[in-house]
């Protein structure tokens, strides 16, 4: 009996391993992903609210151990101003093969910001995954905590050819940008949690 | 033993010690969009306007035929049949159109509607409607009636099924149409039955070839005009096309210098020999 002393203490302990889960929140009025094409005198953006995914981590403190997250965006829902001009970007973007874009990985670094107490600043590394195609990216990320909640925000550029989508044309034979802005802004709930099996 | 009853007290741990986020299937409903342009030259699609979306139409056919050579610059000297339209997505599935044509200054208003649409592997398919009232404002003076006159007034509704075969690359469409007082200056109001087809082939996302033709299956195919003699003929229009940001070129081939619908339905002025076929363009914008 002594001998499943140390396998039951230990299996106590890792059911109440604490951590942390917060989960993208879908009914939050203010998400937003808008992608940005700057081309002169047509430069134009698309946004969408469809994000979903979530960050998770053991550990009482942020991001404490394991950080790890998925954030996925409906690539069908872009919205540019013009349907047409939706309808054209589906097509070349491939969304009835490729739905979402999808960004999987783990926080790497974090630190507080000097300038607010509430404020983190945090590198994401993970895959990057659109029209098919996946790449390793890093993406600086600002996080703000609150009761129940975090923003997130985050800013990036990439590249249409390394993700083999050919630049559409805008008007005409005129070329939309090879590189695209991304911005991300979007609320998370905090998912109270305890990994506690009893 | 023990490790069956390790591994059973702490699988339920470690099953926990995961997110309990799922991911969920895409929401975003996607219309079948079989061909990329809402018209052909001479026929609408099933491709629709989307809710608050413009569209610009301008559409010329020469008058002098390609046969007459440089003389006529192949028919670019002139005169022309023109026509300019402007479009409006009313909703996703609703557009209304309202163009005018130099010939017999007729004004037209379009009504386009999706009625279906069905993805499938090898045979997608949409079918949409298209209404009509055209109104000729330009009564030759010969002509002893009123512009508001109600035999000025002509009404068509066409039904319109797309697909696209070959992976994509061939758009079919067959756009049954019936136009009524085909004939306004009849004293007797005439009908005509036509059963338009077209056909586009796509090389590429730019490039692609298209044809036309139109052939009338019962009712009026006479005369359009005072002094005219003969009748009307099938249309048969063909030629290239590019479509590229938000723009769709088309120049072609064509028997028929009749633009707009009430007209164009009637058949064209002359037969679809070589001899006869005049050039053509057709462009529209998104706005």
């Amino acid at each position: 009996m002594k001998r499943w002393i140390p396998a039951l203490a230990l299996c106590l302990l890792a059911t109440s391993i604490q951590a942390g889960e917060w989960h993208v929140d879908k009914k939050a009025k203010d998400n937003l992903v808008t992608f940005t094409s700057e081309v002169i005198s047509l430069t134009f953006d698309g946004t969408t609210e469809k994000v979903d995914g979530y960050i998770y981590w053991e550990g009482e403190k942020l991001f404490e151990k394991k950080a790890q997250f998925i954030i996925e965006v409906e690539m069908a829902s872009f919205d540019t101003g013009i349907g047409k001009r939706n309808s054209d970007m589906r097509d070349v973007i491939g969304t009835k093969k490729w739905p979402k874009a999808s960004f999987k990985g783990e926080i790497v670094q974090h630190a507080p910001d000097s300038t607010a107490a509430d404020l983190h600043n945090a590198i994401a590394r993970g895959t990057f995954s659109l029209h098919g195609v996946e790449r390793k990216i890093d993406v600086p990320v600002k996080i703000k905590v609150a009761r129940g909640h975090s923003i997130i925000d985050a800013n990036f550029t990439m590249r249409l050819e390394d993700y083999n989508i050919e630049a559409p044309s805008l008007a005409a034979f005129v070329k939309v940008s090879e590189e695209v802005a991304v911005a991300v802004h979007f609320t998370m709930k905090h998912i109270e949690k305890e990994k506690d099996s009893k | 033993m023990k490790n069956i009853l390790t591994t059973a007290l702490l699988l339920p741990t470690l099953a926990l010690a995961q997110p309990s986020w799922q991911s969920t299937e895409s929401t975003t409903e996607e219309p079948v969009e079989l061909f990329r342009a809402t018209m052909t030259p001479n026929f609408p699609t099933t491709t629709m306007l989307y809710k608050g979306d413009w569209h610009y139409e301008i559409s010329h056919r020469f008058h002098p035929t390609i046969d007459e050579g440089y003389d006529a610059n192949f028919g670019f000297d002139g005169p022309a049949s023109m026509r300019t339209a402007v479009g409006y997505g009313v909703s996703d599935n609703l557009s209304l159109t309202l163009g005018r044509s130099n010939l017999l200054d007729n004004l037209d208003l379009q009504i386009k509607y999706r009625l279906w649409d069905a993805e499938h592997s090898t045979l997608p398919s949409a079918v949409a409607m298209r209404f009509g009232l055209a109104w000729n404002t330009d009564i030759p003076t010969i002509i002893d009636r009123g512009k508001t006159d109600g035999a000025n007034f002509q009404y068509y509704a066409q039904l319109v099924y797309n697909t696209l075969l070959f992976d994509g690359k061939l758009g079919v469409g067959i756009v049954p149409s019936y136009l009524y007082n085909s004939a306004i200056f009849s004293v007797d109001k005439q009908y005509t039955f036509t059963l338009g087809n077209y056909y586009q082939y796509y090389f590429n996302d730019l490039w692609g070839l298209w044809l036309e033709y139109n052939p009338a299956l019962s009712g009026y195919q006479g005369i359009l005009l005072p002094g005219e003699s003969g009748h009307s003929y099938d249309s048969l229009s063909f030629g290239t096309s590019i479509e590229t940001g938000g723009h769709a070129f088309y120049i072609f081939a064509t028997n028929n210098t009749r633009l707009n619908p009430a007209q164009f339905l009637v058949g064209a002025p002359t037969s679809a020999s070589p001899k006869n076929w005049h050039i053509a363009f057709g462009i529209t914008r998104h706005l």
